[in-house]
């Protein structure tokens, strides 16, 4: 397995906070990554600075470059879409083709004509035209008829519509996912990727709070919904978290072994939302 | 692969309404004015014709015969007309490329950054320094060129409605438009003072290219504000008897190339038929224009703060 993404050390001032606070990881080919953290935590500081997109300290090569010199060897293998609204406005629907076209070396035209098949998007129409769904269809189109080693996706469903989201994701884990491509992934909605993640990175105050595969995941993390008699020993445990379901409390635990949990209550596999509401309490305090 | 051509025709694209159709609506309105005179002086010809009255150096001409009997003068005087109208045309084409020109500088590296789309370019494999420099070229080179262009269109469409009208009162166009020497020396002049134009439009475009790279927000402030506060306060320092550069060389050599450079072409040609008026030939007027050290400083200077305006490109999508 190669490594994508090597960080060590990686840190970030701006002028009154730190938004990196020296954090290391590694990312694999061939996987999926969620980045997740609350607002300011540093999610899109890591992207920028993986793109090549701003200044930083500490070590950092993403396919064998720093990011902050040769990038446009870089970007020839990154792809990424920071959000929905950076297409520019005046810019033609045909005219976006032709150019990605002219300047991408990996740009697979039939591959990009395929999806915009699938689209109602006009070919003459300005992108200010378009609905955002549109545009992010657009800009999908775009992106995926490159071949591209690791795509960064920043929020890239941000303010649409719940169809257009389904399809974003569906689209992706279909049409482009496979083993030699690595995607890695911001987001609020933490429902909507939990199933297409491989791996998941939790980030907090600039620091990695998390960093685990989906799996390992479901071995750490488990739910206990407790019936009452067992509820002082389930406290005693001490959970992660802890609410009330229909009268019945339901606890969080983090790497208590499921032997000493099975006699508790029934287990269950945790949401990605729960573990992450848990482990980031206080947040925003 | 070659991506720097797709990469002027993104800027052709964008910018295409001042680009290409101002300029082009420019021509078309010349042409329309020349036309509505040409028929104007044909209307009043023809109601004093039929009162009898016009003359012609003393004697009475017909209609049809208003440019029968031209004299060497008179050939001589129409071959000047023929070049000083190509320098008035571009003169005009000139001002409006350097109002587009001017505000084109000031949004290239600022537009972008305002409505984020430039993660969207950021996200191609293009570097920051083929970005900025297909910017300073479609400044510099391309829209000087179809200025150029535009401006032979349209003083080449005239030329054809002139040698219309001379036909229709019994005149030669050949000997009087079609074989002048200026029809071939004014396009010339055109050509070689493009260089120059380019070489002075070099400091304003760096100047604008910097503002562009650096502003948050109102990229046209600093670039209007800074030169004439630097003009000022060079002023106010003189009045104060402390060292200082010469008010005129600060206005003249610094302030105006910061800021008027794209409106080179009517500088020039202003200075080259000063030249010329004050007995120079073509040669020596044209030398004149190249000479000054001042020039070239300033174009030094150009290029360093669009080298400047690069850096500051490479952390422009940190927004």
């Amino acid at each position: 397995m190669t490594t994508l993404i090597e960080a060590s050390g990686l840190r970030k001032r701006y002028k009154s906070t730190e938004a990196l606070r020296g954090i290391d990881f590694n990312i694999q080919a061939g996987r999926i990554v969620g980045l997740i953290g609350p607002n300011g935590a540093g999610k899109t500081t890591a992207l920028k600075a993986i793109l090549g997109l701003t200044e930083f300290e500490g070590q950092l090569q993403v396919l064998g470059h720093d990011p902050r010199a040769g990038r446009e060897h870089m970007m020839r293998d990154v792809c990424f879409i920071a959000d929905v609204a950076v297409l520019p406005r005046w810019l033609r629907v045909q005219q976006a083709i032709d150019f990605v076209g002219g300047v991408h070396p990996k740009f697979d035209l039939k591959r990009c004509e395929a999806f915009m098949a699938r689209t109602q998007i006009p070919r003459q129409a300005r992108v200010r035209e378009l609905s955002k769904g549109m545009i992010v269809q657009l800009h999908l189109a775009l992106v995926m008829a490159i071949d591209a080693r690791l795509l960064v996706l920043d929020e890239p469903t941000l303010g649409l519509d719940l169809l257009y989201r389904k399809q974003f994701y569906q689209t992706l884990l279909e049409d482009y996912f496979d083993e030699q491509r690595t995607i890695l992934i911001t987001t609020h909605q933490v429902e909507e990727i939990e199933h297409i993640l491989s791996d998941v990175m939790f980030i907090r105050d600039g620091r990695i709070t998390l960093n685990a595969d989906m799996e390992s995941l479901g071995e750490r993390f488990i739910e206990v919904m407790v019936t009452p008699e067992h509820d002082q020993d389930a406290r005693g445990l001490n959970p992660l978290s802890t609410r009330n379901v229909f009268g019945r409390s339901v606890h969080l635990f983090d790497g208590v072994p499921r032997e000493r949990l099975q006699p508790l209550g029934e287990l269950r596999r945790p949401g990605l939302a729960d573990i992450f509401v848990a482990t980031m309490q206080g947040a925003h305090a | 692969m070659n991506t720097f051509p797709w990469l002027l025709k993104r800027e052709y694209w964008e910018h295409r309404g001042g680009f290409f159709l101002a300029p082009l609506w420019t021509g078309i309105t010349l042409l329309a004015f020349t036309l509505l005179g040409l028929l104007a002086g044909e209307v009043s010809l023809n109601v004093r014709m039929s009162q009898g009255t016009v003359t012609i150096n003393g004697s009475p001409v017909s209609i049809g015969s208003l440019f029968t009997h031209t004299t060497p003068e008179q050939i001589q005087q129409a071959n000047h007309m023929i070049s000083a109208l190509l320098l008035g045309i571009d003169a005009l084409f000139g001002m409006v490329i350097g109002f587009v020109l001017f505000f084109y500088l000031l949004g290239a590296l600022y537009d972008d950054r305002r409505d984020r789309s430039v993660l969207f370019w950021k996200s191609m494999p293009v570097s920051d320094s083929a970005t900025v420099l297909s910017k300073a070229l479609t400044a510099i080179v391309m829209l000087p060129v179809l200025a150029a262009i535009l401006s032979l269109a349209t003083w080449l469409i005239m030329q054809i409605l002139f040698s219309v009208f001379v036909l229709f009162h019994g005149g030669n166009p050949l000997t009087l438009i079609w074989t002048q020497s200026s029809l071939f020396t004014a396009p010339l002049l055109l050509a070689a003072v493009l260089p120059i134009v380019m070489l002075w439009m070099l400091p304003t475009a760096g100047w604008l290219l910097l503002c562009s790279a650096a502003s948050r927000s109102t990229p046209f402030l600093w670039a209007v504000l800074i030169p004439i506060l630097l003009g000022i306060l060079n002023g106010w320092i003189g009045l104060l008897g402390l060292p200082h550069l010469p008010t005129d060389i600060m206005w003249s050599d610094i302030v105006k190339r910061m800021l008027l450079g794209t409106f080179g072409s009517l500088d020039v040609i202003n200075a080259m038929q000063a030249a010329q008026r004050a007995g120079g030939g073509f040669g020596a007027s044209l030398l004149a224009a190249y000479g000054q050290p001042a020039t070239w400083v300033a174009g030094i200077g150009g290029v360093a703060m669009t080298a400047g305006a690069t850096i500051l490109r490479r952390r422009s999508g940190d927004l």
